[in-house]
């Protein structure tokens, strides 16, 4: 599933990003590259990604490209 | 030399440091995460010492400070925020060259101080672990220690300090808290010669094999044990606050009703607050006239002095106040974390016309001045949307417009205050929708695409700083005013120049009415006397005017805007105002034979006189038709040399400034044109 299905607030892991662009050299240099633990903290377009300590705006055609697996349980 | 001795690995340094005959001078690079606080770290370290440059070939700006620390000299150079050493945008690049040596403009540093966010340490640790591959002495400031207290971050400094190799102290650069400590590594530094060992880069361990796909993984890995190694964080959710505003501020009705509302106050204040230091400037330069007038003999220079050089430097930097107030206003939105917000909530909106969120901010600022405007869309990262935004924002209703409307609302509705008010909306809608349009054509045509999708952080809310926001205000307007010194200085001279030769010979009628004054006087009647004096004067300078090479160009023009309902006399103000738009009402003054006083002291006087003004057959010049032809050919129109000049700045050649120029005086021509003659055809004239 890709981080645009997560439910607010739900957490997971980023299995794969797939596309390589600036856009998304960017995004995974912000941190939401693979093996990093990323949550939903807005649903819509642009969507609110929490990484670390950080609030990242994303637009979601560009979100649609970070795949992810939710944590279990799905808080973090 | 003493610069190269502390070399490590990474081949030579490139450009040596040279330092000047008995003093040692030394670059240090101030690097770090955007919203780390580098700025106001800057700052606290330099005050006002400091000098602002583009990097070559770029707009993106350093800013140098000059330390002294006893006989050494330090360089401080505050780079562009960067998240990472593979840059992405112009600004990552240009400052992962300079850490490399790689710049033309700056000398590779001798050392360089990384500031890190203690709230966001794992993200901002990823950028440590790679300018501990630099092979230059490193310090951590570790930074907004208090914010991360207050959220329950406690960082053992020490341990963290072990972990990396290099020097880390805790400082809170918004109140200078712990900076003593930095400068006094500074100063071991100077002492040392710079000689002091570069850190040991962090071994790459790849996590696990699917992270081997990403050159970011095993850094990241790192940053996360590193901060599990040395932060005490009982699990207290960061950031309610900043959650908790969010949640309107980047709601899609309630954040845009929150941008409303904030915008519609900033622009408020602009244009109320702003009246008192415009109206002292407006008077300190006609005071500045008057002197001038009073010193120097009547002449040619007289006249460049005061009517040439006070006259238009003074006619552009009036509108200083106004600019300061806004980059005022935008440093404190930007510094509180709220201007990612504005950009955050537009996105999707800015976006069906071609431009990205992070446009908005430029293109409502272009509403006070399209200069500022210009300058302010660095902060849009793609060059393309940069160059768009650029080329549509002067279409925005500025400051300098608002004589003209005022004008043409006296000219229609002089009695009709409410319409009035309408004729402006319109006008303000007029530019808004024109620039949109441009915009969505451009994508279409010449720089097809898409913007940019949005990847923007948004920081934690925090109190600005007002040092930081009073000194980027400060920057702005130095830049302004050099601007206004240099290039609006020669604008204003040849255009003086363009009015006043070749000089004429006063008018037969003026020397009648003069002749018809002194018998007045004789008679006694002597405010008779004045005011056909006055009258005298007034048909000299618009004598003068019609002759010199700015009427000769009205007239040449003047077959190629009749078709606007203009006659040579609007023609003449229409080149006059190039160096700034209001330039037209005092310049249609004199044309039309009233002097340039009545247009400062008495403008209702000048829009009753100019309605009665005549063609040569006797018709009026200001029909309905014609008003709106100019209104509509104001609001569209490139009349503006000085944005021309920062266009060409801003995007580095000439060619889209002559695009915008274009663009905008075809589309301003074709739109008056429609108006003038559809009135026409329905009977409105």
């Amino acid at each position: 599933m890709t981080v645009t299905e997560l439910k607010p607030h739900e957490c997971a892991i980023v299995s794969d990003v797939t596309a390589q662009d600036q856009e998304t050299e960017r995004l995974k240099s912000m941190g939401v590259c693979v093996g990093r633990t990323v949550q939903l903290i807005k649903k819509g377009d642009p969507l609110i990604l929490k990484v670390f300590g950080s609030r990242i705006g994303v637009s979601a055609r560009l979100a649609d490209y970070v795949h992810v697996v939710p944590c279990t349980p799905t808080t973090c | 030399m003493i610069a190269t001795l502390k070399k490590c690995h990474g081949g030579e340094s490139k450009k040596p440091a040279t330092p000047a005959a008995g003093e040692r001078s030394f670059t240090i690079a101030l690097t770090g995460n955007p919203n780390a606080g580098k700025s106001s770290l800057f700052n606290l370290l330099t005050g006002l010492r400091t000098r602002t440059g583009n990097f070559s070939g770029t707009t993106v700006e350093y800013h140098v400070g000059r330390l002294k620390i006893n006989d050494t000299e330090i360089n401080l150079v505050d780079l562009p925020g960067m998240y990472s050493m593979h840059a992405v945008t112009t600004e990552e690049r240009v400052a992962r060259d300079v850490l490399q040596g790689d710049a033309a403009d700056v000398q590779r540093p001798d050392a360089a101080i990384v500031i890190v966010d203690a709230d966001n340490l794992e993200r901002n640790l990823f950028l440590v672990s790679q300018m501990l591959e630099l092979g230059l002495p490193i310090i951590v400031a570790l930074n907004m220690v208090d914010v991360a207290q207050r959220h329950e971050i406690y960082v053992d400094t020490e341990k963290l300090s072990a972990e990396i190799g290099c020097p880390v102290m805790p400082i809170v650069a918004k109140s200078g808290k712990g900076v003593e400590a930095l400068e006094g590594w500074l100063e071991d530094l100077a002492r040392d010669g710079f000689t002091q060992p570069a850190p040991k880069p962090i071994e790459h361990v790849p996590a696990c094999a699917k992270c081997a796909s990403c050159k970011y993984g095993w850094r990241y890995s790192w940053a996360e044990e590193a901060v599990s190694r040395c932060v005490k964080t009982p699990g207290v959710a960061k950031g309610r606050v900043t959650e908790r505003i969010d949640r309107v501020m980047t709601h899609p009705i309630g954040g845009l009703a929150a941008l409303f509302f904030i915008m519609t106050t900033v622009f408020y204040l602009i244009f109320s607050v702003a009246t008192v230091p415009m109206d002292m400037i407006d008077m300190l330069f006609g005071t500045l006239g008057a002197w001038v007038s009073n010193v120097i003999p009547a002449g040619d220079l007289r006249s460049l002095l005061v009517d040439g050089i006070i006259g238009g430097v003074g006619g552009v930097l009036v509108f200083l106040p106004q600019i300061c107030i806004l980059f005022f206003f935008l440093a404190v939105l930007e510094d509180t974390g709220y201007l990612s917000r504005a950009a955050f909530v537009l996105d999707r909106i800015m976006r069906r016309f071609g431009l990205p969120g992070t446009a908005f901010v430029p293109l409502v600022s272009a509403h006070a001045c399209a200069i500022p405007a210009i300058m302010s869309t660095r902060v849009i990262h793609d060059p393309r949307d940069r160059l768009i935004a650029i080329l549509v924002a002067p279409l925005m209703t500025c400051s300098a417009r608002l004589p003209v409307y005022t004008m043409v609302a006296a000219l229609l509705f002089a009695d009709r205050p409410e319409f009035a008010a309408l004729l402006f909306i319109g006008a303000y809608m007029l530019g808004i929708v024109a620039a949109l349009t441009t915009a969505f054509v451009l994508r279409k045509t010449i720089l097809p695409g898409e913007s940019k999708p949005l990847v923007m952080e948004l920081p934690g809310y925090k109190i600005p700083s007002l040092r930081t926001v009073l000194l980027t205000t400060f920057d702005r307007a130095k830049i302004f005013v050099q601007q206004a010194g240099t290039i609006i200085l020669v604008i204003s001279i040849i255009l003086w120049a363009l009015a006043t030769y070749p000089k004429s010979d006063p008018p037969a009628r003026s020397l009648d009415l003069e002749q018809q004054a002194v018998a007045m006087a004789a008679q006694g009647d002597t405010e008779g006397a004045e005011a056909l004096t006055r009258e005298a004067k007034h048909e000299t300078s618009r004598y003068a005017l019609e002759h010199s090479f700015a009427g000769s160009l009205g007239k040449l023009i003047e077959p190629v805007v009749a078709p606007l309902g203009f006659d040579w006399q609007i023609g003449i103000g229409v080149i006059s105002s190039f160096a700034a738009r209001e330039v037209i009402v005092s310049t249609l003054s004199i044309v039309y034979g009233l002097g340039d006083d009545v247009a400062d002291d008495n403008p209702e006087g000048l829009y009753g006189k100019l309605m009665r003004a005549t063609r040569s057959d006797g018709t009026p010049v200001f029909t309905t038709a014609t008003a709106v032809s100019l209104l509509i050919f104001y609001v569209l129109a490139m009349q503006c040399l000085p944005t021309q000049v920062v266009t060409m700045r801003e995007t580095g050649s000439w060619k889209w400034a002559a695009i915008q120029f274009g663009y905008m005086t075809v589309l301003a021509y074709v739109a008056a044109f429609v108006a003038y003659q559809g009135l026409h055809l329905i009977g409105i004239a």
